[in-house]
């Protein structure tokens, strides 16, 4: 439909404005919680891509990021080109993904969650026991500063404005690629895998690629991260952080686009804020994320669309009434 | 398409609620300690007060916890006690906790110098959370009063303008006691040690005095931090038959350490030095472990000079109970370097504060005198080697020796 | 190596992996007949053993304490089964997800109750004493733990191979659909199953509690090694989920002192391999994933 796909467009840049504007708004605080949350979003939409779009529940995701990180933290040490690095990065995540991909994907369902757990956690025991070359426990900094051609970024405001436009430029890459027909092949397979097959597709080739795609973004947003926090610690490579993105994806919506970052939003402000205020943050995280799941229609965006149908049924009355019940059905039937 | 809507206006909705609520926000309490800050107009000149706001990052919950919960103590029974004014200058703590956890140290970090906007930090519990902060420190020029982090690098090739230590360096901690525990305990040492920065430089340091003081180091044991099972260092140990054993770990794995050592039949037969502190002992178990075991601190609250005289009997004042070793008394003299920097400075910039830092004054501390080393940028203390007795169901030190004016050299010794 | 230091680094291997057993075999037990993959099994050990500290500083002895933490985490189970599990049975990733969450949960439940410290619990009385064996003391806790766990192993056994309630779980991990064609109350062989499972890890960590401590995070821990263990082992199998957990608690104990850097790792990658090579595990039989 052209007409909604200009909408679309329209609230985009209305959205890229408002995110470029923002850091007049914001304290120096803001701006650089801000960034951080551009950095988690890119990583929920990374997860959010190959759970919602081609039904890979990873527990194991931060192992992508986790050697984003380090690959800038390491590498780092003897190339000073931001470009290279994060090239590398990206790069680095990919093969990962692609390599453990083609092994991994035949399976399904606790087997899947199984082996990338597995996976995660040996990066993780691997980089916690390279204490030489990656300050195990302790973590290393990163002693190299972003710096695009036109001089190191060291500002908050010049992190904040990078973060912004890779946020942007990963949310329209998906928005083509989701809509492109391999993405419409994999959701496919998500949704209903042998009549893919049955259809002739074969769905294998389909779901390595999402996921090495996955493994890519998560990649990049590991090594922004790096450069964000001038830090690594293996906790960017521990199963936990995977785990946190996986709430991260349910919280704000799978199966959407603009859910993933929605619900890194929550989980960034939880954490950030409200750990000011009470420690008792991760209960509130955990109880939100249980009732979510356990209602079982799906998360923040979901809730916003049925609350939107809603209302617009009622202004519409009869005529719209039978549409919006039809899309309400529709989105019954996509799980997480 | 309205359902983009929606998921859009709810994203800037969200953005927007952050960003007023970070703009309007000034500084907010730890969760776990919450703001500590002196309401009294209290002694000094009655011109217009000035508010300081001092940040304090330390490890106040998890396994650690005994530093940041001791170096509280220790500062705000100082600060109260001048009733959080020196001069016309009104003291305020943003107390935030980094549990001991890098990355919400430098969360945190960021939150006290960019939303609290504070003059200077004081605290940083450990060497790892030392390390991981120390160059954002120095490229923020925060300054910053170590109270217990012995990392030795601040000293050495990472010394910053912008940071300086009233607590110990690792190196001190490591090397104080070689010569003593040669002479009294035995030639032949058997180590154990947590992977860490902080053991593998007391490590360091202890070996390098340990030797030069004529002993012989059997082995030196690293165990990964968590471990929780020491069973087949203890088989080592005892085929290794050292004349006696160091356990550098640290809170939960020093404890279990000891109580294993104590299982497998080797307390009895080997003298067992330790870092643990008297503060850990709060079960019968833990008791009798550490009784009878040796350590080398920089304070015992038995010392007998005026100082310490005074503050012991402050602290059981206001706490009710004595001091147990070295965290309350850094956070004390944390508090008097605070008063001669607020009342030498000629204002809050760094560059002000830090030429009152850097001046070598000495302070009256409980453990003795104490200076900053301009070059080291580190104190220099005396050292007092100690014994574990047990009392009922608590545990006493006995005094063993007194090392004077325990220094760290200006650069790293070649290795 | 003499061959009574071997020895002593074989017991230590055995008491630790007879705990691990213990914790994971609840796990795969569920997972063969309710196909749920539990991610909350560490939160049960790790709630095991701080209840059982608390009834301990309540000065009810080491014992009693047991029995009511296992009683506690049992209840706990049951609860999170009728009311979290129940409908979601084949939707898996809405279980891990919701059991998932449970440990999140938990986890901040035990930090706010117990605090953040390293608590201990001492060895009961009656075992605080040390064996000779060749020149050195061997705490006889541990062999307790080396017997105790053969003696669930023995129980377990008996169970599944001569009474009606093993039959009927075996039935169940065989076919399920075809226990309910039976007549057989299947939610109430549930909710005993994951009952039982529960209590299982609680008595672990209860036991462990002397050995290992209780500490912030012992939840993800033992969850990611039991993982381990039960795939290694087999997934629905407990007699492999009992060769397994001796294998690891082995590599784990012998690793400390000759490969100290990549002990987990070596494990891991065993895992990795036999998930490839024999998805159903080293004594499964073809589970449908």
């Amino acid at each position: 439909m052209k007409k909604s796909e200009k909408n679309r467009i329209i609230l985009f840049a209305l959205g890229a404005i408002i995110i470029l504007l923002l850091p007049n708004v914001l304290s120096t605080y803001g701006i650089k919680l801000t960034s951080e949350l551009y950095i988690m979003s890119i990583f929920a939409l990374s997860l959010g891509l190959i759970m919602g779009y081609a039904g890979l529940p990873s527990f194991g995701h931060a192992a992508f990021f986790g050697l984003g990180a380090y690959t800038v933290a390491l590498v780092g040490k003897f190339v000073d080109s931001s470009y290279v690095l994060i090239v590398a990065a990206i790069a680095i995540g990919g093969l990962m993904a692609l390599l453990t991909g083609l092994l991994f994907v035949r399976n399904s369902g606790a087997y899947l969650i199984m082996l990338t757990m597995a996976f995660n956690q040996l990066l993780y025991v691997l980089f916690y026991k390279l204490t030489d070359y990656t300050g195990g426990a302790d973590g290393m900094s990163v002693s190299v500063r972003l710096d695009l051609g036109f001089g190191p970024l060291t500002g908050a405001k010049g992190m904040y404005y990078f973060t912004a436009i890779c946020l942007l430029g990963v949310f329209a890459l998906l928005y083509y690629l989701v809509k492109s027909p391999v993405g419409r092949i994999s959701y496919g397979s998500k949704v209903n895998d042998h009549r893919m097959k049955a259809l002739g597709y074969n769905t294998y080739w389909y779901k390595v690629f999402m996921y090495t795609v996955g493994g890519m973004l998560a990649g990049f947003a590991g090594a922004l991260y790096g450069y964000y926090n001038s830090f690594v610690s293996p906790d960017s490579i521990h199963w936990g952080l995977s785990g946190q993105a996986l709430i991260m994806v349910v919280i704000g919506g799978s199966g959407t686009l603009i859910g993933p970052p929605i619900g890194a939003a929550v989980f960034v402000i939880l954490q950030n804020y409200i750990s000011s205020y009470t420690d008792r943050w991760p209960l509130i995280m955990g109880i939100l994320f249980i009732a979510l799941v356990l209602y079982g229609r799906g998360g923040i965006v979901h809730m916003g669309q049925r609350l939107w149908a809603v209302l617009a049924s009622r202004l519409k009355k009869t005529g719209g009434q039978s549409r919006t019940s039809a899309e309400q059905e529709g989105y019954r039937n996509e799980a997480p | 398409m309205k359902k983009q809507v929606i998921a859009i206006i709810l994203l800037v909705l969200m953005l927007i609620v952050s960003a007023c609520g970070n703009s309007s926000g000034s500084g907010s309490s730890g969760g776990s300690s919450g703001a500590a800050s002196g309401g009294k107009s209290g002694s000094g000149s009655g011109a217009n007060p000035e508010t300081v706001k001092i940040g304090v990052l330390m490890t106040l919950t998890g396994p650690a916890a005994a530093i940041g919960e001791g170096n509280m103590r220790g500062l705000e029974l100082f600060l109260e006690k001048h009733n959080y004014q020196f001069g016309n200058k009104k003291v305020e703590l943003v107390v935030e906790d980094d549990t001991n956890n890098p990355q919400i140290a430098l969360r945190k970090y960021r939150k006290l110098v960019d939303s609290d906007k504070v003059s200077m930090i004081v605290g940083i519990s450990t060497s790892t959370i030392l390390y991981a902060l120390r160059d954002q420190i120095d490229s923020d020029k925060v300054v910053t009063l170590i109270s217990n982090a012995g990392a030795n690098g601040v000293s050495w090739s990472q010394k910053s303008d912008y940071i300086y230590r009233i607590s110990f360096s690792n190196y001190q901690i490591g090397a104080n006691g070689a010569q003593y525990y040669v002479d009294n305990l035995g030639k032949r040492i058997y180590i154990v040690a947590t992977e860490s920065p902080t053991g593998k430089e007391q490590v360091d340091s202890f070996v390098d005095a340990f030797t030069k003081a004529g002993g012989e180091v059997l082995k030196v044991d690293w165990v990964k931090s968590g471990t929780t099972d020491f069973a087949t260092y203890m088989v080592d140990i005892s085929k290794a038959n050292p004349d006696v054993v160091y356990s550098f770990n640290t809170s939960t794995e020093g404890i279990r350490f000891a109580i294993q050592f104590q299982e497998f039949g080797l307390k009895d037969k080997i003298p067992l030095i330790t870092q643990l502190s008297s503060d850990m002992a709060v079960t019968p178990e833990i008791v009798d472990a550490m009784d009878g075991t040796y350590g080398a601190w920089v304070y015992a609250p038995s010392l007998d000079n005026e100082a310490n005289k005074r503050f012991v009997e402050e602290y059981r004042t206001k706490y009710n109970s004595d001091p147990t070793g070295g965290y309350e008394v850094y956070g004390y003299d944390a508090g008097q370097v605070i008063k001669h920097v607020l009342e030498n400075a000629p204002s809050l910039k760094p560059e002000d504060m830090v030429s009152v830092l850097k001046s070598g004054f000495e302070i009256d501390s409980p453990r003795g005198p104490v200076v900053i080393d301009p070059v080291t940028h580190n104190p220099v203390n005396n050292s007092y080697i100690q014994r574990f007795v047990k009392n009922g169901d608590k545990l006493d030190f006995e005094f063993l020796a007194v090392l004077e004016k325990q220094s760290m050299p200006a650069e790293e010794p070649a290795q | 190596m003499e061959i009574s230091t071997l020895m002593l680094q074989i017991l230590a291997g055995l008491s630790y992996g007879m705990l691990l057993f213990m914790i994971a075999c609840g796990m795969t037990i569920i997972y063969g007949l309710m196909h749920v993959m539990n991610m909350a099994h560490g939160s049960f050990f790790a709630l095991g053993a701080y209840v059982t500290y608390s009834m301990v500083h309540a000065k009810l002895g080491f014992w009693p304490s047991l029995l009511i933490a296992a009683a506690v985490v049992a209840l706990l189970g049951v609860v999170i089964e009728r009311l979290l599990l129940n409908n979601m049975y084949g939707k898996m990733n809405e279980q891990v997800l919701i059991t998932f969450g449970i440990l999140y949960v938990v986890q901040d439940l035990i930090k706010w109750i117990w605090g953040t410290d390293i608590l201990t619990i001492g060895v009961p009385k009656i075992l605080n004493f040390s064996i000779a064996m060749g020149d050195i003391m061997f705490p006889a806790y541990r062999l307790f733990v080396i017997a105790f766990g053969i003696l669930v192993a023995v129980a377990l056994w008996y169970m599944e191979a001569k009474t009606q309630t093993g039959a009927i779980i075996r039935a169940g991990v065989d076919d399920r659909e075809m226990l309910g064609a039976l007549g057989v109350n299947v939610k109430l062989v549930f909710a005993c199953v994951f009952m039982f499972g529960a209590a299982l890890a609680a008595i672990g960590g209860a036991m462990a509690g002397p050995i290992l401590g209780l500490y912030n995070g012992m939840d993800m821990e033992i969850l990611t090694l039991s993982l381990v263990i039960v795939v290694i082992g087999g997934l629905g199998t407990w007699k492999g989920t009992f060769v397994s957990a001796l294998i690891v608690g082995m590599i784990e104990t012998f690793g400390q002192v000759y490969f100290p850097n990549f002990s987990m790792a070596i494990v891991f990658v065993f895992m990795v391999i036999v998930l490839i090579v024999k998805p159903s595990g080293l004594f499964g039989k073809g589970v449908t994933a």
